[in-house]
């Protein structure tokens, strides 16, 4: 029904060892199924190989044991086998042995049951750790793709906004440099009035002079009319002392207009050469920024490639930790296997219990039940041709839609 | 909103690999160890898929298939079997009892959420 039938399936495939294909009954098939457990361990991973090797070497002391306690009608079953039976010694009554088999086979049973939980355990521990990492990776992977927003070269950046910033400052800078100019212009204004007045005053002045003259002149023809002139030579006197004080006033004018336009041409001149001074400094300023935005710019543009870098990188992981997580599904199929492995356990431990001989259908019983147990293809596989698990080409990864 | 997906298996890395995968796709995970637990979780929630193992303890695949294809809230959630049995015999009754898809193991996450996004579409 499975492919199971009586002497055709252990010996006859092609590849088996020659030395091992000639031998037959029950005893071969005992040790043909020990070996297809090893065989089937061999795709698990190397503890496990390891692990079930010395499962096989303590079943075959077991075997070794029970035949050569075997005595009577036992000892008879395996009488024409062509395999050298172990000499019956007298090394243990049948019932120590049996204690001492049962013993062993729970032991067995426990250490891969053991074994079968720490590596669910680590396994799952394993998931979750990457699990961890997986989703840290991810987290840090969108800091940095925020960052790298921040940094590219829109209208929306850092560089673009420090740019304009940097513009608003220099157009106020230029603005004050305007309002200056402005100010030299109406100071030179009022210089021009002060000059115009000064002028105006001197003209006073020289008026002044004149009537003063003309008021000496007036005096002397006084003089000379004698005694009728005499009013008019007081006259004469009055306007030239007018005359005197109108030309010492336009003098004292002419002086403080003097001082005027001089402190009016000093501040122009302070005001000048602030004008060229601040001229330079917006000059340096539109300099120094251009170059402090050139670096920036140069900054973040080398910025935006170690994070793209970064990006790339972290994706990279974040594959690879996704795959790895992926293949801790072994964990699944070798926890089955080893299941399988223990429950074949078990039944020989019961057939050994049971104190009676072990018969060619005993074995392929249990043979029937391990293969009834599988739900792997490629178990399967391996348990018909009993061949190395590296041979065969299992194809997982199928997808069937109904 | 986000779709709901009940994850079935008494592996708890297979439950872990599963939910992470769908998790990072942005759906949301139940999950449960065996039939007997999936129904308990059920419970009359809103589910839009159901992927389950088939061997388990205390209920398998199949059985969970048939009870929840049974239930009138269930009857059209997509179900998949995700399984290391790819046995033809075991196929046609999932099949026959109304599984969507049947994908044996190992699963690779591409192709979870492939098979996931298509039978959501």
């Amino acid at each position: 029904m499975l492919g199971l039938a009586r002497g055709q399936l252990w010996t006859t495939q092609p590849g088996y060892p020659a030395e091992v294909a000639p031998i037959s009954g029950p005893r071969a098939q005992h040790m043909v199924l020990i070996l297809f457990l090893l065989s089937t361990a061999a795709s698990l991973v190397h503890w496990t190989m390891l692990f079930t090797a010395a499962v096989l070497l303590f079943t075959l002391r077991l075997q070794k044991a029970a035949f050569s306690c075997c005595r009577g009608p036992q000892l008879q079953v395996y009488a024409g086998d062509t395999v050298e039976d172990a000499p019956v010694s007298a090394l243990t009554s049948g019932a120590e042995t049996v204690a001492a088999q049962n013993l062993l086979f729970d032991t067995l049973v426990a250490q891969l049951g053991h074994g079968k939980q720490l590596g669910d355990q680590s396994v799952n521990r394993l998931v979750e750790d990457f699990n961890l990492l997986f989703i840290s990776v991810r987290e840090s992977m969108q800091l940095a793709q925020s960052a790298a927003k921040r940094f590219e070269p829109d209208s929306d950046s850092f560089a673009a906004k420090t740019e304009v910033s940097l513009a608003q400052v220099l157009q106020m800078l230029q603005q004050a440099l305007a309002r200056k100019t402005l100010l030299l212009e109406s100071n030179q204004q009022v210089a021009q009035a002060a000059s115009a007045l000064k002028h105006q005053t001197e003209i006073i002045q020289r008026i002044s002079k004149e009537i003063t003259l003309l008021s000496l002149n007036a005096s002397i023809e006084a003089a000379r009319a004698g005694e009728a002139g005499r009013g008019f030579s007081v006259v004469a006197e009055r306007v030239r002392e007018l005359s005197d004080t109108t030309s010492q006033a336009a003098s004292d004018i002419i002086s403080r207009m003097q001082t005027l336009m001089q402190a009016i041409a000093g501040s122009s001149g302070q005001l000048q050469s602030s004008g060229e001074l601040d001229e330079q400094l917006m000059a340096d300023a539109n300099q120094h920024i251009g170059s402090v935005m050139s670096g920036l710019t140069d900054m973040t543009n080398e910025l935006c490639g170690t994070i793209g870098q970064l990006e790339k990188t972290q994706s990279q992981v974040q594959d690879k930790l996704q795959d790895a997580i992926t293949d801790f599904q072994f964990q699944d199929r070798v926890s089955q296997r080893l299941s399988h492995i223990v429950t074949v356990l078990q039944q020989l431990q019961q057939l050994h219990l049971s104190g009676t001989a072990i018969t060619l259908s005993d074995v392929e019983q249990i043979a029937v039940n391990l293969y009834q147990s599988y739900t792997m293809q490629d178990e399967r596989e391996l348990h018909k041709a009993a061949r190395p698990a590296e041979s065969l080409q299992h194809s997982p990864q199928d997808i069937t839609f109904f | 909103m986000s779709k709901t997906i009940l994850v079935v298996d008494d592996s708890a890395s297979i439950r872990q690999v599963a939910r992470m995968t769908l998790v990072g796709e942005g759906y949301e995970v139940l999950d449960a160890c065996d039939g007997v637990e999936a129904l308990k979780q059920l419970n009359g929630k809103k589910v839009h898929l159901i992927i389950s193992d088939l061997n388990m303890p205390n209920m398998d695949g199949l059985t969970l298939l048939q009870r929840v294809k049974g239930e009138p809230a269930y009857r059209f959630t997509p179900f998949v079997m995700l399984t290391s049995e790819s046995g033809d015999n075991f196929m046609a009754q999932g099949k026959a009892h109304g599984a969507k898809a049947w994908m044996v193991k190992p699963f690779k996450a591409e192709q979870l959420l492939m098979t996931v996004s298509r039978l959501l579409a």
